[in-house]
Parts: C-alpha cells; sequence; structure tokens
C-alpha cells in the first residue's frame, strides 16, 4: 500500500473532543470528512498540563523521583524506574542483580495490566462492552500480582536509588504466590487472546482499517507496539543491559499496521511479557534489594531510555551541588503514535479512524507538557519566543 | 364500539407496562453475559423515566426546540396506533388494518429518529468552546458538523437500507395467506376473532386454543422470513451490532444526545414503545395471535414480546459495532434470504 495523502478540502469537519467518553484521554480530534470517509485529520493534544517538570526543580531528587510515578497511573513504575536509571546513571550508583530482577518483573507486570487495560479499551471502542468487561476482569489478577510484591495496586513505588525498596523483596512464599497464579493467568489471557482474535465480527472491523506502513510507521517514529505492528523491528528492551543478558524472549513483530495488527501485537507480547516474569522468578539471584552506599552530588545532564508498554520513554535529569533536582525532562511515547495516527486514519470510515485513535494507546497524562497562555489566551511559540522564554529563566 | 373505546385505552396501557420491564431485562441479560448483577428489573425502564421526568428542565440546544421536545411524545402515539391497528377491534376499519399501515408507521419512526436528530447541536461536539482556529490549525472546507447532524446521515441510510430486510419479512405472511390485511393472516394461522368475546374480557376459554394456532414462523419460508425480520428489527431499533447510528466511539448517543429531563424520559418511552410494537407485530403476523381485548390473551401476547428483547439482548451482548462497509452486505444479504423466504412462499402457494 503507497503512502497516503491528506486532501486539500474536505466536505465537512466533525470534531470530536476535548471531552468525549470514547476518548478516555482528553484530546481534540478534527476530522475532515466526505461523507463517512476521513480526508484529513488534525489532533490537538496540548489542554491537560500537569507542569510536573517545573514542580520538580528544586526538590530534593529522592522526593522528586517519587512525583515522576505520578506522570501516569497506567505507567506509573516506569517513569519511577527510568527517571531512577538515568538518575544511577549519572551518579555511577551500582544496583544489585536481584533488584534489576524484581524492576524486571514489576515492568513486565506493568506491561501485562497495561496491555489488557488496553484491550479492553479497544474493544468498549469498537462496541464490544461483554470482552472489555473480560478484559478488565482479567486485568484485575495482574493488579492483585502488583499488590502482593508493592502493597499497592496503582502507585507501587517499588525502585529507589540503588535498588528496590525493602518491603519489595521476594520471599518463597511471594514467589511461589506470584508463580501460581501467572500459572492461571497464562491459561486465562490465551483464552482470552483466542476469542478476541477468532470473533469474526471484531476482524471485520480491524481488518484493513486505520493502516500505517512501514514507511510511514519509520517517517512518523512510531513507537514500541505500535511502531512493530508496523514492522519496524526494534524494541528497547534488546538494548536494556538489564534484559539483554538475563532473559530471552522473542520481539513481536508483524506486517500489516492496521488496527488489527497493533491490537493482535500487544495481546502476542502479553504472553512473552509473562515468560520473561516466569524467568526471572527461577533465577532470581540472592543477596540484596538495595545498595545505599552512593553519595549527592552534583550531576550532569544524563538521560535514560527504557521501553514502557506504548514504546520507549525518555528521562533526562540534572541534579546541583546539594543534590537538588535542577532540571528534569520527560518524553513519552504517545506524542509520536498519535502523530502516526493522524495518518495511519486517512481512507477509513470515521467510526473507524477512532478506533485508529484508540489502537495507538493514547496517555495524554504522561504526553502533555507546556502550553503558553497569555492574558487568558494560548499562544504559538516561535523559535525567537522559545529563547526569550530561556534567557528569562521561565 | 365500546369493545373499540376499551381497546384503545387499553393497548396504550399494556405497551407501557410491558416497555416498562423490556429494557430492564434488556439490561439484566446482558449484565449476566458480562458476569456482572446488572440493574433491578424496573429501574432502567421504569424509575429511570420517573427520574428524569422530575429532574431540572434544560432548555436545549436546538433551532425548533418544542418539536424537538414533542417528537419523543409523537413517536409514543404512533407506536400506540400502530399496536391498535392490529387489535381485531379496529379490523372493521379496513385501510388502518392493513400490513401496508404497519411499513408506514415504521417508515414514520424511523423518520423521527432523523428528525430528532437535524434539531439538536449539542454541546460536546461544534459547541465545544475550544480554539480549533487558531494560527497553524488546518481549516478545510467552513462547514463543521455537529454530532447528531452526523448520526442523521447514518439514520438516512438505514432508512434506505438497513431496514429492508424487516419489510421483506413482512410481507412473506402476506403472499402466504394471501391478503395485505391482518384479519386475514391471523385466521389464516388459525385465529377466529369470534372466539374472544364469547364470555367478557377476562374469559379464560381461549388460552387452550392458542394451542391449535397454526403460525407461519413454524413452516419454512416462515421460519426464514422470522430471522430476516428479527435482523430487521435491531437494525430499525439501533441496536448493537447496527448502531451506528448511536455509536459510542464517535457520535455517543447520536439524535438524542441533546435530550435532558423529561424529554429523555419521553425518548425512553418512545423507545420502550418501539420495543413492544415491533415485537407486537412479529407475533401478530408469525404466530398468529394478535393484541385483543381478551386479557388473558394479551398477558400471553406480552410475554411472547418479551421474548425478541431478549434474543436480541443477547445478540447485542456478543457484537460489536458495525460500520456501513459491515452493514450493507448484512443487509443485502439477510434481504435475499428474506426474498428466497418470499419466492418459497409463492412456489407454496401456487
Amino acid at each position: 500500500m503507497g503512502e497516503k495523502h491528506r486532501k486539500e478540502s474536505a466536505e465537512v469537519e466533525v470534531p470530536i473532543g476535548i471531552i468525549h467518553p470514547a476518548m478516555i484521554e482528553p484530546y481534540r480530534a478534527r476530522f475532515f470528512v466526505e461523507d463517512e470517509i476521513i480526508v484529513d485529520c488534525e489532533l490537538t493534544l496540548d489542554p491537560y498540563h500537569k507542569g510536573i517538570e517545573r514542580m520538580m526543580e528544586g526538590m530534593p531528587v529522592e522526593k522528586a523521583l517519587i512525583i515522576t510515578e505520578r506522570i501516569c497511573g497506567i505507567c506509573s513504575h516506569i517513569h519511577l524506574y527510568n527517571s531512577t536509571r538515568a538518575v544511577e546513571r549519572g551518579l555511577g550508583i551500582k544496583v544489585p542483580e536481584r533488584a534489576d530482577y524484581i524492576r524486571v518483573i514489576m515492568t513486565e507486570l506493568e506491561r501485562l495490566h497495561s496491555h489488557l487495560l488496553y484491550l479492553g479499551k479497544n474493544l468498549e471502542a469498537l462496541g464490544h462492552e461483554t470482552l472489555c468487561m473480560r478484559g478488565f476482569l482479567l486485568r484485575e489478577d495482574i493488579m492483585d500480582l502488583l499488590y502482593i510484591i508493592s502493597g499497592n495496586r496503582v502507585h507501587y513505588s517499588v525502585p529507589i536509588l540503588g535498588g528496590i525498596r525493602p518491603r519489595c523483596d521476594l520471599d518463597d512464599y511471594r514467589i511461589s504466590q506470584l508463580e501460581n497464579k501467572l500459572s492461571k493467568i497464562t491459561i486465562k489471557l490465551e483464552e482470552f487472546g483466542n476469542r478476541v482474535i477468532n470473533d469474526s465480527m471484531i476482524m471485520s472491523r480491524l481488518t484493513g482499517t486505520g493502516v500505517l506502513t512501514k514507511e510511514e510507521a519509520i517517517k512518523y517514529a512510531a513507537p514500541g507496539p505500535t511502531g512493530r505492528a508496523s514492522g519496524i523491528d526494534f524494541d528497547y528492551r534488546t538494548k536494556m543491559k538489564e534484559y539483554r543478558k538475563n532473559f530471552d524472549f522473542n520481539v513481536i513483530v508483524l506486517d500489516d499496521g492496521d488496527n488489527k495488527d497493533r491490537i493482535i501485537a500487544r495481546a502476542l507480547e502479553m504472553p512473552e511479557a509473562v515468560k520473561i516474569i516466569h524467568q526471572a522468578l527461577e533465577n532470581l539471584p540472592s543477596g540484596p534489594v538495595s545498595n545505599r552506599n552512593f553519595e549527592l552530588k552534583e550531576m550532569k545532564y544524563t538521560a535514560s531510555y527504557i521501553e514502557a508498554p506504548r514504546g520507549e520513554i525518555y528521562d533526562s535529569m540534572a541534579l546541583d551541588e546539594t543534590g537538588r533536582v535542577r532540571n528534569y525532562q520527560n518524553r513519552t511515547p504517545t506524542l509520536a503514535a498519535l502523530a502516526a495516527m493522524e495518518v495511519a486514519c486517512l481512507g477509513d470510515q470515521l467510526t473507524d479512524g477512532m478506533i485508529a485513535m484508540a489502537s495507538c494507546d493514547p496517555c495524554l497524562a504522561c504526553t502533555n507538557r507546556s502550553i503558553v497562555v497569555e492574558n487568558g489566551k494560548e499562544r504559538i511559540v516561535t523559535d525567537e519566543d522559545l529563547k526569550a522564554l530561556i534567557r528569562r529563566g521561565l | 364500539m365500546i369493545q373499540l373505546i376499551l381497546i384503545t385505552m387499553l393497548i396504550p396501557l399494556a405497551v407501557l407496562a410491558t416497555g416498562f420491564i423490556i429494557p430492564g431485562l434488556e439490561r439484566k441479560v446482558q449484565a449476566r453475559i458480562q458476569q456482572r448483577v446488572g440493574p433491578p428489573i424496573l429501574t432502567p425502564g421504569l424509575w429511570q423515566v420517573f427520574k428524569f421526568i422530575y429532574k431540572q428542565r434544560i432548555t436545549p440546544n436546538s433551532p425548533m426546540p418544542r418539536l424537538f421536545h414533542s417528537i419523543p411524545i409523537i413517536g409514543v402515539f404512533v407506536m400506540f396506533f400502530l399496536v391498535l391497528f392490529t387489535t381485531p377491534e379496529w379490523w372493521p376499519i379496513n385501510a388502518f388494518a392493513t400490513v401496508v399501515v404497519v411499513v408506514g408507521f415504521i417508515k414514520v419512526i424511523e423518520f423521527l429518529f432523523m428528525a430528532i436528530g437535524s434539531l439538536s447541536r449539542s454541546f460536546l461536539s461544534v459547541g465545544m468552546p475550544y480554539a480549533d482556529q487558531v494560527k497553524g490549525a488546518v481549516m478545510k472546507g467552513e462547514y463543521r458538523r455537529f454530532f447528531e447532524q452526523q448520526s442523521v446521515i447514518r439514520a438516512f441510510k438505514l432508512i434506505t437500507i438497513g431496514s429492508f430486510p424487516m419489510y421483506v419479512a413482512i410481507f412473506v405472511p402476506v403472499v402466504i395467506a394471501r391478503s395485505i390485511y391482518f384479519s386475514d393472516i391471523v385466521q389464516f394461522q388459525g385465529f377466529n376473532p369470534a372466539f374472544v368475546f364469547p364470555g367478557g374480557i377476562i374469559d379464560l376459554m381461549y388460552l387452550g386454543k392458542i394451542l391449535n394456532l397454526e403460525p407461519i414462523l413454524f413452516t419454512f419460508p416462515g421460519f426464514l422470513a422470522g430471522i430476516v425480520y428479527f435482523i430487521g428489527y435491531i437494525m430499525v431499533l439501533n441496536e448493537y451490532p447496527f448502531s451506528i447510528e448511536k455509536a459510542k466511539s464517535d457520535v455517543l448517543e447520536g439524535p438524542s444526545l441533546e435530550y435532558a429531563a423529561w424529554a429523555r424520559g419521553g425518548y425512553y418511552l418512545m423507545r420502550q414503545s418501539i420495543l413492544f410494537a415491533m415485537s407486537s407485530v412479529f407475533i401478530t403476523l408469525f404466530i398468529g395471535l394478535p393484541p385483543t381485548l381478551n386479557l388473558p390473551l394479551l398477558l400471553v401476547h406480552c410475554l411472547l414480546c418479551i421474548i425478541m428483547p431478549i434474543l436480541f439482548s443477547i445478540v447485542s451482548a456478543f457484537s460489536p459495532i458495525l460500520t456501513f462497509k459491515q452493514i450493507y452486505p448484512v443487509s443485502i444479504g439477510f434481504s435475499a434470504l428474506g426474498f428466497l423466504a418470499m419466492i418459497i412462499s409463492l412456489v407454496m402457494v401456487i
């Protein structure tokens, strides 16, 4: 399939959002349609701004790291993990191997619950409430596992500088509980996945809609499973030292790049995540779970990447001489994923266009970082404006 | 004449009473399939209507708010008359008691959904006070469409093709009974209106004779037509999987998005009336048991009317929303099945 082109004119515009129950996340989608067919699309993503990056400046780093967990309620662990990694890299803190394993277990459990949430959300957008409910029911089991490890269902606060919190260490009882429950969940996941994939009505909606070719995926830098569903063979976990040496898993790469493949890619990633967790539990090294022998000092800008459930995320941090945050930046995959979906939905029916939006797993809570408002009105910031703002220390 | 007046008073009560239960059953069945408890049976049908009636009245964003608010009430009365015209007491008014009138009434209902949508301007779409038209935003064309207008376009498409299977199916009993009159169709199936009143309106004598009916549904073409009618029924009601007119993922509630307070209560009443009326027409045409002044028979009729909504709620629970890409072939396929039923009926009759 060739590259899609936006049409220069359209009959009408159907604006959807910023408040819309089906979108879940707050963003504005303007669909330019001819009859029901989308000929162009424009997304606006900036209404939801928390100012976390600015808030963290000047805070003691360990306090600030807790706030990074609040960036998102779905992938809370991954934000804390990656920002902790950035500081650990910058300060040269050595992390015990056992802690790395438990961090990986948490990451993969989070991937499981995020993907199940994604499946539920997409099935709901498809109008299949029953399977949506089943997906959410299955997700509860994963949330229970997260609770077993961390004592929390949403904000787990497992990583700390130099390792993990001692309360999250895994004893034999917890390990056996995790293994037993995970074995049962694996069967349920397989049944659920097969039920979705074998439903001809669902597949007729998903197949051939929201197509993002490999070329477009590369052009728009489609991240994570969204890119892999379009044939980009890249998973940042293969580059991470925590994964590279210790775990054997497959990177799910599909070719069609349509809504179906984006959903199936995530469905197939779940057994791989379970596989990683089993390997981690089997080979969990003994020893301490944290190394607190470090000194907080000035740290130059240090960046860290990680493979979150939605794709690669980037965190960078700089500390002053007292160990307070000088600057923090966080970039999440949604911005690139939604930009790709602006193109993917072209040529689809309006209802399928909304599925395309949902199929890239957008999370605006992580994404929006800045908005310029002057006298109650938004303003477009030019390069010169930006330089002036930086000079003024804003 | 007294019978005519009595049935005219009784049928709306029967429609409403059954209509109050049907949404609850529908939700309960879906909830059980989804491993939930679901709401109490009377909550979605009865208490929800009263709840909305007593809510604060809000002026809708509509170019003609009074007409917009009165459409559900018009719809309820259209459905009352649709059921009334199938009763033996109304048969003497020959021009009304025909299948053609039923088709006309269903068309009116379909049109009302379009009218509702075209008179509504919801806050959630174009009306959203959000700065789209800033420098740099893509501007293509000047016309911006409300959700309701988008769903009106869908309603129009469904009028032309979506309800076609139902109309084909309705005419299969006509072919088999060789008449467009309800009186002939139900008498063909063994129903004798002369037996209804000998012992008064609560006479139980006729109940036993129901078993002697020879429903068209139990013939091969009748069965095929029954399936086609069922699909058409879901399409006309705009329910899953054919609820593209009110697809949650884009146009939300569709035409009725702007109904609030008592008007939404009225809208629910209209939907309940349609649910009942369409089932009632099916029972009359395919089982041969029309709603009558005989209370036990009317009760049986109402109970039978509940079966079809339960069946469609099961179908709905296992279906995603289909877009027109799927609806067109489905509609054409079931229409073809309906035509096949009609041809078989013709062969049987000849």
